[in-house]
């Protein structure tokens, strides 16, 4: 039986009609259109379905649809403001933190979670904050970079 | 992942009354972080999902008796950054900070990780070695268990059909404790292959762990240690009798007899560790 739900998602509001078993991921990439939240390994290891809930980094393949009702959601799509880049974004492209790109969203949005908490962190602590997020192409160096260098900006 | 319906109780009470309801069909589901996998997989299919999340009592950190009473639904985020734990049990927030990573501490909570019993999860042997207890809900009041009963077999914990797991209580460290928790593992964000937690007070007393596939208290190996002076020897012993004391299980991760190399190694690596942070 479908239920409602309420979902703030980059500013907007949505009422939608979702299945209990529907993940967060699927409705923001299946009904919104939203796909920077990258289907991974769907088993909370990888991070490529990071979004932020409430500001909190979380795995949206790991979530239920209807247990972020009420909450808001930022994904990377809502990220850039006015059609500037977010600081992250700018110091990632800088930075050549970029390769195929499919870890980016969500390493992106684990950092800004990560710099909300730690505004001023040191290198080992980047590499700790983004744990869970892997990158197969860049070795991290060049993302550990970026974030040191957005922290500055921020 | 299978249809189901989803129920939302707001007291413990009404939870349990809803399992009673729907004995053996439905699931608890805390933060999600075991259980959706789980439902992804069809390891499980239940017809009712009960969500704990609206309920507040489950949700909070009080102190009790010099220790501490913790909510199941706290999430592991929480516990981490709760100055209470870090004052009272010390060992918790240190096990904690190896949980998963960022994103998996934000949604998973204490209760679900200790009531799934997924084989190398964190917290069991820091609250084994703290002496932790788990207070049961179920439709015929509250029980109180110690924690070494309550982990079964794999995945396997003593909790009834009908019962919740509400509340994990700590009581007070004595004077004089020293603690450790230290994990093998591959990748960061993995699960233990190993997972030793120390709790020692060097007045004499002597009280430690280790666990794998079911978290256990390694008494022949505190016993080793009763009115010893700490040496190499004695840790030596320790180590040793963990070893042998241990039933590890092989998987993809690791082999049984890796597992019984390093139960050894970290034991005694984490005497080592928790008796330095005395001295």
């Amino acid at each position: 039986m479908k239920q409602s739900i309420s979902l703030e998602v980059n500013g907007e509001s949505y009422k939608l009609e979702v299945s209990p078993n529907r993940l967060l991921l699927d409705v923001l990439r299946d009904d919104l259109g939203l796909t920077g939240a990258r289907r991974g390994c769907e088993d909370s290891i990888c991070g490529a379905c990071t979004v932020l809930l409430d500001c909190q980094a979380v795995h949206a393949c790991s979530v239920l649809a209807l247990r972020a009702s009420g909450q808001r959601i930022l994904t990377i799509e809502g990220l850039a403001q006015g059609g500037k880049l977010h600081p992250l974004q700018e110091a990632f492209i800088q930075y050549g933190a970029i390769q195929c790109g499919y870890c980016t969203p969500g390493m992106i949005l684990a950092a800004k979670a990560f710099l909300g908490e730690n505004p001023h962190p040191t290198e080992h602590e980047v590499r700790w904050g983004l744990i869970g997020n892997l990158c197969r192409c860049t070795g991290y160096m060049k993302i550990v970079e970026a974030v040191l260098a957005a922290a500055e900006r921020i | 992942m299978e249809d189901f319906q989803y129920l939302r109780p707001t007291t413990v009470t009404e939870a349990v009354l809803l399992l009673a309801q729907h004995k053996g069909k439905a699931r608890l589901i805390a933060g999600g972080q075991s259980l959706i996998p789980m439902l992804r997989s069809r390891l499980v299919r239940p017809a009712y999902v009960i969500g704990l999340e609206a309920i507040p009592e489950l949700k909070r950190i009080e102190p009790r008796h010099g220790g501490l009473r913790v909510g199941a639904m706290v999430t592991h985020h929480e516990v981490l950054t709760s100055p209470l734990v870090k004052e009272r049990a010390t060992i918790l927030s240190d096990a904690e900070i190896l949980v998963g990573s960022p994103a998996v501490r934000n949604l998973g909570t204490l209760g679900g990780n200790l009531c799934h019993n997924e084989v190398g999860a964190d917290p069991p042997p820091a609250l084994l070695a703290l002496g932790a207890s788990a207070v049961i809900a179920s439709p015929h009041g509250e029980r109180r268990l110690p924690l070494e009963t309550f982990f079964r077999g794999f995945l396997e914990t003593a909790l009834g059909e009908d019962e919740i797991l509400a509340y994990i209580d700590t009581s007070a460290l004595p004077s004089g404790s020293v603690w450790s928790y230290l994990k093998c593992r591959q990748r960061s964000v993995d699960k233990a292959i190993v997972g030793v937690g120390v709790v020692l007070r060097i007045e004499g007393g002597v009280c430690r762990d280790v666990r794998a596939p079911v978290p256990f208290r390694a008494k022949k190996a505190e016993a080793a240690f009763m009115g010893e002076r700490p040496n190499d020897r004695i840790i030596e012993e320790a180590a040793m009798a963990a070893v042998a004391e241990a039933e590890p299980m092989s998987d993809a991760h690791a082999s049984a007899d890796y597992r019984r190399k390093m139960i050894g190694v970290f034991t005694r690596r984490a005497l080592r560790q928790a008796l330095e942070i005395k001295s």
